[in-house]
């Protein structure tokens, strides 16, 4: 009788302590799994996951290419705006061209990188800066109304006095999204920024607040000229130069790609 | 065991679960165009110009001009139209379809570029009794009035997607910082002198004892009693239930035996004849708009419920709304017209339009009009956007319909 009440109670204990293992099993499992749902459906409003800012220019653009779509090939427009009286050039053809003022409109292809050449600058004369263009993204605009809605790329007069004095200037253009837009008047001449640390990625705190679209770089490195030619060393992606009516036309736009077989 | 087994599997696989190139980031389902026609496309047709283009791009014996009409689509600038790239293209061989977007998504297609304003999202509106609005989300644009039968009804207008995309930018400077600081070797020197209590707090007892004052009276405790003799009930007996419902056990007739003496016969037959009034073919005659309505049952008894049937309609009440343009820079103005008509076969009133302006839309003041008398209110209600509300004071016969607009500015 005594054996038998030993028995069950060991029973008991036993069923006790499993129940209560499987108790913490299932907890623990549960609290994993709302962890993972929880990272990935913050990884899934990212539109760059894999990618930061500190990636070589013209890679995030590439990857966006994998993705698929009708990204390749198409020449985004893209609307430089600089501060009233400096002048900025393109980069094709292997040389810039002659830098001019207002503002300058282009389409360039997602996932190449373009520079620029910036004069004329305020309180700087003789002083000439070089940034980078990276369009990472594209605008679906209606049809026949492309280029009136080109993504606007500023460099404001701190992008300027900051790389001038040896910063390194990193810029992500992104499309704020309408739900969290913020009940502001915006301005041609003025685009909203938001300056992060030096330990934030510009990247992922734009891409929480929209959608990135271009990424802006400007340094203090000067462009490499071959001696013989005179050319930059550097190969100039295709360029898609738009012009207002009655400007003229620049001498050669020659839209040249590496590789491509002769018609 | 079995469901750790499970769960525990379940937490595995999530964990070798790779996102893969189509988890873009979800578009909410209420972004559905509904009403709203697409713009037309228009064909823009530009001369290709032939150059070669050769692999080492130093040539420059061809001076190949582009010619780019102002503002135009290239012909080899490629946004989703039909067919296959013009020759020359790099896509060469590539067939996108018309107005390309991912599947499963919902035009207009991406959301983020648009600015929604209509519909009703999200929530639910509901009107409560005190004709608060409840549940009006953003850009949510409603209208509820009030029918012959003392319902109130909510209606939703059709989404307007205006194409006006907005950017901001996020700035990093990165360089080596110069910070000056100059690190001064400190040194205090401070004597601290012992104080010394030139005083002694001597310990002092105080002992007060609390005396009453004085003895005012003394307070005994009373027994209250009191007799309250018996009152004479007469002999009423009530009844202890309420015997104006009648449970469902009970019937409608209570059955008891009464004693008619003959003098009680004139005040009976004068009790009947009420109740001979409230017969079948001395009632109420029930007319609604004109109808009769019909005697669908009635029970012969006291106590006994008529059932009417009622002529039955329609109060329907049709809302459109319509943006001017549909698509806009920040600084445009864009109109909005919504028009509302009784497309239903009774009448209505109270009709109250109410819109809650998108965030991304800065109202005109005294831009609002209307063809129909009624009163216009502004609420400011968050700091984000205003709702505005328009309570048309006339009724709106069969057929009748009528229009407000007002005018925003595109942030």
């Amino acid at each position: 009788m005594r054996n038998s009440l030993l028995a069950m109670n060991r029973l008991a204990t036993k069923r006790f302590v499993t129940h209560r293992l499987l108790v913490t099993m299932v907890a623990i499992a549960l609290t994993t799994v709302s962890h993972q749902v929880q990272a990935q459906q913050q990884q899934r409003n990212l539109h760059y996951r894999n990618s930061t800012i500190n990636m070589a220019p013209g890679m995030i653009g590439q990857s966006q290419l994998y993705r698929g779509g009708p990204l390749p090939g198409y020449f985004q427009p893209v609307e430089i705006i600089t501060p009233v009286g400096t002048k900025v050039g393109f980069a094709y053809n292997q040389q810039f061209e002659t830098p001019l003022m207002d503002d300058r409109k282009a389409g360039m292809l997602i996932g190449h990188t373009y520079r620029l050449k910036v004069t004329n600058i305020f309180k700087h004369s003789g002083e000439e800066l070089y940034p980078t263009i990276e369009v990472i993204d594209r605008l679906y605009p209606p049809r026949g109304k492309e280029f009136q809605y080109p993504i606007p790329i500023h460099i404001d007069q701190r992008d300027i006095e900051s790389a001038l004095a040896g910063l390194f200037v990193t810029r992500v253009i992104y499309l704020e999204a309408p739900a969290t837009a913020l009940q502001v008047q915006d301005r041609r001449d003025y685009q909203r920024v938001t300056d992060v640390g030096a330990q934030e990625d510009p990247l992922r705190t734009a891409d929480r607040f929209g959608r990135p679209v271009a990424i802006l770089r400007i340094g203090s490195r000067l462009p490499v000229h071959d001696p013989s030619t005179g050319k930059l060393k550097v190969q100039t992606p295709p360029l898609l130069l738009l012009q207002k009516p009655g400007a003229v036309t620049p001498s050669e736009i020659n839209q040249t790609q590496p590789g491509r077989p002769a018609r | 065991m079995r469901i750790v087994v499970i769960v525990c599997l379940c937490s595995v696989g999530c964990q070798f679960h790779n996102p893969t190139a189509n988890d873009i980031a979800p578009i909410p389902p209420q972004y559905g165009i509904e009403g709203q026609q697409a713009p037309q496309p228009s064909i823009q047709q530009v001369q290709p110009i032939s150059h070669q283009v050769s692999a080492n791009a130093q040539s420059t014996t061809q001076p190949a001009v582009r010619r780019v009409p102002a503002y135009d689509l290239p012909y080899d600038a490629y946004t989703g139209q039909p067919g296959a790239p013009a020759p020359g293209n790099p896509l060469m061989g590539i067939n996108y379809p018309a107005q390309w977007m991912p599947v499963g998504e919902v035009r207009p297609w991406p959301a983020d570029e648009y600015i929604q304003n209509g519909g009703d999202k999200d929530q639910q509106v509901n009107i409560r009794k005190n004709w608060d609005v409840h549940n009006l989300d953003e850009a949510d644009t409603v209208v509820h009035y009030h029918t012959v039968d003392g319902d109130v009804r909510v209606n939703a207008t059709n989404s307007t997607p205006v194409y006006a995309p907005r950017f901001a930018a996020v700035r990093r400077l990165d360089g080596t910082h110069h910070v000056k600081r100059t690190e001064l070797v400190g040194q205090a020197t401070l004597d601290l002198e012992r104080r010394q209590f030139t005083g002694q707090a001597l310990e002092e007892q105080v002992q007060q004892n609390q005396m009453p004052g004085r003895n005012i009276g003394q307070q005994t405790t009373q027994l209250f009693a009191e007799e309250i003799p018996p009152t004479q009930f007469k002999g009423e007996t009530g009844v202890i239930e309420d015997s104006n419902n009648f449970k469902a056990t009970e019937g409608l007739q209570v059955q008891h035996d009464v004693k008619v003496d003959s003098a009680d016969k004139a005040r009976l037959s004068k009790n009947a004849l009420p109740a001979e009034d409230w017969t079948e073919n001395a009632a109420v005659q029930v007319v609604i708009d004109g109808f009769i309505a019909k005697d669908v049952g009635t029970m012969k008894a006291s106590g006994a419920t008529t059932g009417y049937q009622m002529p039955e309609g329609r109060d329907r009440l049709e809302i459109t709304k319509k943006a001017s343009t549909s698509d806009a820079k920040p600084g445009d103005i864009i109109e909005f017209t919504i028009a509302y008509k009784n497309v239903g076969d009774q009448l209505i009133g109270n009709v109250t339009i109410v819109d809650h302006i998108h965030r991304r839309l800065q109202f005109i003041d005294d831009s609002e009009t209307s063809d129909r008398e009624g009163n216009f209110f502004m609420l400011d209600e968050t700091t984000d956007s205003v709702v505005l509300r328009w309570e048309i004071t006339e009724h709106l016969d069969i057929g009748e319909s009528g229009v407000v607009t007002f005018k925003c500015r595109v942030r």
